[in-house]
């Protein structure tokens, strides 16, 4: 038997994966050859001696971390997460809570059942021109307010002016404020 | 530990029994964190991985339903040294063959491995261990699962995506070298087969 198949036969032979067959060919090689048998053997003690247990661990802090997650991950965890609070499906609190639920939801019905009663009045009372004559008036009045507000920036800073747009942010606070009362009870 | 005893402890954890969550830690973590303080070279990284490994393990335990537990966490681990390789920029493939000779160059040269200083002590666990960080990455990692973790060569074939005959070829490459790095020892207990 070649050194290499031989090798790989007694590897297989140690991990338990050697075929019937392959066990029996090995056997056989082995009773006929007392150097094979030395060889298994010194192969088998340098394995074993690799395969001593190592007696380095990681550090605490990495299992404290490790059972962190664990905790964080476990499957009641999620699920606790999932059901939310168990306080609240004690049937103390759980059944006071759902007939509060019931008359607020009952509560709100009822008032949308008579909401559009009032909304039906309103809107057959009211004429197509009676609105255009309202809309013309409120537009009137905003043109009023523009007008107005624009007027007193013109007045404020004319053109041509190269005087700083906001004057006041130089002045202290309480100057500020006074003259900002001067100016709406002017106005 | 035995597939019974895992699958318990991950039921009793499906459950919501925490504790055995610890104990499935403690039972296992000799082993991977061995494996993996191996394979990152002493880096430093070693515990950041482990904490990583069963993060991932952790989150998705719902999802292990049978098989080789132990082969599961090395399968994660592996994933999660290749991760760590790549955020370092470091280019090491597991899965090329090919470059293991360049890799091994570049090992011999690196500072961090000292064979002769960590064999001082001439005791042979640790002339072997010293021998393996001189070994190619794929060639180490099937040796280091193999011996740290009992996997057999079927599960490190699935973790390594490659055939059990690359596995095994890998694993006899990683002999030979332990063969000639530790010639004395292993002299004292075999002879040689006639090819």
């Amino acid at each position: 038997m070649k050194k290499e198949i031989f090798e790989r036969y007694c590897l297989l032979d140690q991990s338990g994966e050697l075929s019937r067959w392959g066990k029996w060919r090995l056997e056989r090689y082995l009773a006929s050859s007392e150097s094979a048998q030395k060889q298994k053997a010194g192969l088998q003690h340098i394995l074993d001696a690799a395969s001593q247990e190592s007696s380095i661990e990681p550090s605490t802090f990495v299992k404290e971390q490790i059972m962190r997650e664990a905790r964080r991950h476990s499957p009641s965890a999620r699920e606790h997460r999932l059901r939310g609070p168990g306080w609240l499906f004690q049937p103390a609190v759980s059944i006071p809570l759902a007939i509060a639920a019931l008359l607020m939801i009952a509560v709100f019905s009822i008032h949308q059942l008579r909401r559009p009663s009032t909304l039906s009045t309103t809107s057959t009372s009211v004429t197509a021109d009676e609105l255009l004559a309202w809309d013309s008036e409120f537009d009137e009045e905003v043109n009023e307010m523009l007008a107005t507000v624009y007027a007193a920036e013109i007045e404020r800073f004319p053109v041509g002016s190269d005087t700083s747009l906001w004057p006041e942010d130089d002045l202290p606070t309480e100057k500020l404020a006074e003259e900002l009362l001067t100016w709406e009870n002017q106005s | 530990m035995s597939k019974i005893i895992e699958k318990e402890y991950i039921s009793r954890y499906l459950k919501g029994d925490i504790d055995a969550l610890g104990q499935l830690v403690e039972q296992t973590q000799r082993p991977l964190y061995s494996f993996i303080i191996k394979m990152t070279e002493g880096r430093g990284d070693a515990d950041e991985i482990f904490q990583e490994v069963w993060t991932r393990a952790i989150r998705n335990l719902q999802r292990f339903k049978t098989g080789n537990f132990m082969g599961w966490l090395f399968r994660i681990a592996h994933n999660c040294i290749i991760d760590s390789y790549r955020m370092q920029k470091k280019n090491i493939s597991l899965q090329d063959p090919g470059t293991d000779e360049i890799e091994l160059e570049q090992q011999l040269s690196s500072p961090t491995i000292k064979p002769d200083d960590e064999a001082a002590d001439h005791d042979l666990g640790e002339k072997i261990q010293s021998a393996v960080q001189t070994l190619p990455d794929s060639q180490r990692e099937v040796f280091l699962m193999r011996t740290e973790a009992d996997l057999p060569f079927k599960e490190i074939a699935r973790i390594q995506k490659t055939s059990v005959n690359t596995v095994l070829g890998r694993m006899h490459y990683a002999v030979e070298r332990l063969r000639t790095e530790l010639h004395d020892e292993w002299k004292q207990y075999s002879g040689e087969v006639s090819s």
